[in-house]
């Protein structure tokens, strides 16, 4: 079997893609405790439920952030193939 | 795989004009087009439904703004009607048209502008507001050698924006389209299993062509048929209805949220 320089950059940019999105492990580990703590307070204080969820909606979509970045690196490694 | 690239079209002067350029333009024009149809011919006392539908958007997002803003500026909810309404409609482009026109909102120049829109705009809000010594002395604020990290900051607001809304709704178009090469190849394919499977089915709900639908053979040929189309359908459905929708309201949120903080300390 012939292996070739490209085939190799190929298949270790597939790995690389595959490290990358582990990042998406922080953001659920966030994104956990940003939900638990918010059901948490409209367990205790059910009247201010609606602002809970906008702040809720907003910590989640900043925890998302390192996720999509890792996200954004896997795609690239996968689909322009920077180093071919 | 199902899914569009960026390509160039065709060039005006020096300038390359790409698919996602011309789609950005349709749905300026569909929006200008709806908005126009809603708002003609206004009155105090309003009788038709355009205007009660108007009304109800325009103020809903004046409220949204007023709540996370503050009660005095409410002036911002035009900027913000606009951009959410374009940013939902390219979201849910991706719905309608995969594989053949990529959103917006899927290439970084549109994110990328729109992010940029919202750093301007902190910045010249936050000198209108502070006066030109009061901005850059907030550069150097709780020490002066914190100046570059200050900078990096503010220079990180509209890259982090941009790059939300892009990874989401690009992400959501590879799943997609790796959820139609999955089930069918491509999407013609795809487009083909899904329509003859509602043609069949309706057909056979509708009772026509009894005596061909009728036996047991036909019948599960369309209930085989419907599988493919229930995972791209549930794909479309998460992806791009429910993410698109959630991307634009946190993109507009997170703009208020900056933009207030810039204003007020």
């Amino acid at each position: 079997m012939n292996i070739s320089g490209s085939d190799l950059i190929f298949a270790f940019s597939a790995i690389g893609a595959g490290i990358a999105v582990l990042g998406g492990f922080g953001t659920g580990i966030g994104q956990g405790i940003a939900a638990s703590k918010a059901c948490e307070s409209v367990g205790r204080q059910p009247e201010a439920e609606s602002s809970i969820l906008r702040m809720l909606i907003i910590g989640c979509a900043l925890a998302e952030t390192t996720g999509i970045y890792g996200l954004i690196v896997a795609l690239i490694l996968m689909l322009v193939h920077p180093f071919s | 795989m199902g899914i569009s690239t960026v390509k160039t079209i065709f060039h005006i002067g020096p300038i390359p004009i790409s698919n996602t350029i011309i789609w950005t333009w349709v749905i300026f024009g569909i929006l200008t087009l709806v908005l126009l149809l809603l708002s003609r011919n206004l009155k105090l006392k309003p009788t038709g439904k355009a205007q009660l539908i108007c009304e109800y958007l325009v103020d809903s997002v004046r409220s949204l703004v007023k709540t996370t803003m503050g009660e005095d500026k409410g002036y911002f909810g035009g900027y913000f009607f606009t951009i959410a309404g374009f940013l939902i409609l390219s979201n849910l482009s991706g719905f309608l048209f995969l594989g053949i026109v990529r959103p917006p909102t899927a290439d970084l120049v549109t994110t990328l502008t729109l992010g940029i829109f919202t750093f301007l705009m902190c910045q010249g809000f936050a000198i209108k507001t502070k006066g030109i010594g009061g901005y850059l002395k907030t550069f150097l604020d709780p020490f002066p050698f914190m100046l570059p990290l200050n900078i990096i900051s503010e220079m990180s607001t509209p890259v982090s924006l941009a790059f939300r809304l892009f990874g989401n709704i690009f992400g959501g178009m590879v799943i997609t389209g790796l959820i139609y090469s999955m089930i069918a190849g491509n999407i013609y394919t795809t487009a083909f299993i899904f329509l003859m499977s509602v043609i069949l089915n309706i057909l056979i709900y509708t009772g026509k062509f009894k005596k061909v639908l009728d036996n047991k053979i036909m019948k599960f040929i369309g209930i085989i048929l419907m599988f493919p189309s229930l995972f791209a359908a549930f794909g479309h459905a998460y992806f791009d209805v429910f993410a698109g929708v959630l991307q634009t309201f946190i993109f507009c949120m997170l703009s208020m949220v900056f933009v207030s903080q810039a204003m007020t300390d």
